[in-house]
């Protein structure tokens, strides 16, 4: 059913590829644009929810939520970006006004509503915490990376990682969220 | 189960619906325990925050790459300057060799076509009670199956008739070799100013170009141009081989 070219790119971007990562934007930007033209966005915010779409799809790929396509990759964009416009026009109340474009949008395409799609900011809280997560070592910030946004399990972490056994990426990464919450803790005695 | 180990299955979304449910009682009742997941959910967001920063951080490279062009060419090493020119030099004759001798006007269209993807219909494995009409014609496109999606089209238009419908059809028939049939309905969406009016002057361009109607797609591609829509940069450079 998938023309095999988006096989291939789907395959790439599982494994990183930044020139798949770049093909991929490039290719559907304008189908995605001429999509988004009838719900009668800023051009400006089009554009921008057109990249949050793609990191979106990107990240799924990536951490494995999305293990093999049922659909093209400009299908499942196309769907996230319905998706993030829709919030887009709630947060725009006034602009939803017309019933039927909300109508449009009311709900998530099967396609991805495993997916992880919300792209919230950080609170108050959590950009203080960044700023000690910036403090680790490079080595814990590559573990928990791994651990916490690529949803890579202990052992290929051990395996990327050039790691001798599951013990040690397991203590290693206990050790950087130790390290990190003393980091936090210390700062709010101040 | 231990506590860590469910806090580990959690964000490798490796959960049981069981250990789920062990999990959100935990949440609800061990201070401890809760504290700790909100930690690390906490150093997840950071991470993804940061994350999303470099991808936006590269797109938006991407996006002035698009808008300006131009800025690219003064990079270029001097060397590799020259070497491009040359390399300019012998596409262009190959070029006008190969045009001047013939136009190979499939070619042109095989080069240029692509079939237009189903932005319109999420097509996912379901129960059955989800399979409708649209599920099925939009399921025989997607396989390139275009007897059977013209048929099921044809039959939605009847039924009920978003404007859309009118464009997938289209799409079929000019996969399905009915030209004439294919080139009416683009005819039709592209002077509507419906949905996909732009994109249907760019498949009316190619529908004459694979019926042999060189002058009317010429003209077809010109009028894109002239509304600067959908495909320009393409149209632009098609009408060039073919005048």
């Amino acid at each position: 059913m998938i023309k095999d070219p988006d096989q291939i790119l789907f395959n790439e971007l599982k494994n990183g590829s930044e020139t798949a990562f770049k093909k991929v934007y490039q290719d559907n930007r304008q189908l995605f644009l001429n999509f988004a033209k009838k719900y009668r966005l800023v051009e400006d915010d089009v554009l921008d929810i057109y990249q949050d779409a793609y990191i979106a799809l990107y990240e799924n790929i990536r951490n494995k939520k999305l293990i093999a396509l049922k659909s093209s990759l400009s299908t499942y964009l196309i769907s996230v970006g319905k998706y993030m416009i829709m919030n887009k026009l709630r947060k725009n109340k006034q602009q939803v006004d017309n019933e039927s474009l909300l109508a449009m949008v009311h709900e998530v395409d099967s396609d991805v509503e495993t997916f992880d799609l919300i792209m919230g900011e950080l609170n108050p809280n959590q950009r203080i915490m960044q700023k000690y997560f910036d403090q680790l070592g490079e080595k814990c910030k590559a573990i928990l990376t791994l651990f916490y946004y690529q949803k890579y399990s202990i052992a290929q972490i051990m395996q990327a990682g050039n790691y001798n056994s599951l013990n040690v990426v397991k203590s290693q990464k206990s050790r950087c969220l130790k390290t990190l919450k003393e980091l936090c803790k210390n700062n709010a005695k101040l | 189960m231990d506590n860590q180990e469910l806090i580990y299955k959690y964000f490798q979304d490796t959960l049981t619906s069981e250990e789920q449910d062990q999990f959100d009682k935990l949440v609800r009742e061990d201070i401890d325990f809760k504290e700790q997941f909100e930690f690390e959910n906490n150093v997840q967001q950071i991470i993804k925050d940061k994350e999303r920063r470099v991808l936006k951080d590269k797109l938006q490279k991407f996006e002035k790459e698009i808008k300006n062009p131009s800025d690219k060419k003064f990079l270029f090493w001097k060397p590799l300057r020259i070497a491009a020119s040359i390399a300019i030099i012998l596409t262009a004759g190959w070029y006008f060799y190969t045009t001047s001798f013939s136009i190979d006007v499939e070619k042109l269209y095989t080069a240029n076509y692509e079939k237009y993807p189903n932005t319109k219909y999420a097509i996912t494995r379901s129960s059955n009670s989800d399979i409708t009409l649209e599920y099925r014609a939009f399921e025989a496109y997607e396989a390139n199956n275009f007897q059977e999606s013209i048929v099921l089209f044809t039959e939605l238009k009847e039924s009920k008739s978003p404007e859309y419908v009118d464009f997938y059809l289209a799409q079929s028939y000019l996969n399905n070799d009915q030209l004439e049939k294919a080139i009416a309905l683009f005819i039709d969406i592209s002077d509507d100013k419906k949905e996909f009016s732009s994109e249907s002057h760019w498949y009316l361009a190619l529908a004459y170009l694979k019926n042999d109607k060189k002058e009317k797609a010429i003209n077809a591609l010109e009028n894109l141009i002239q509304d600067g829509g959908y495909k320009k940069v393409e149209a632009t450079s098609l009408l060039k081989k073919l005048e």
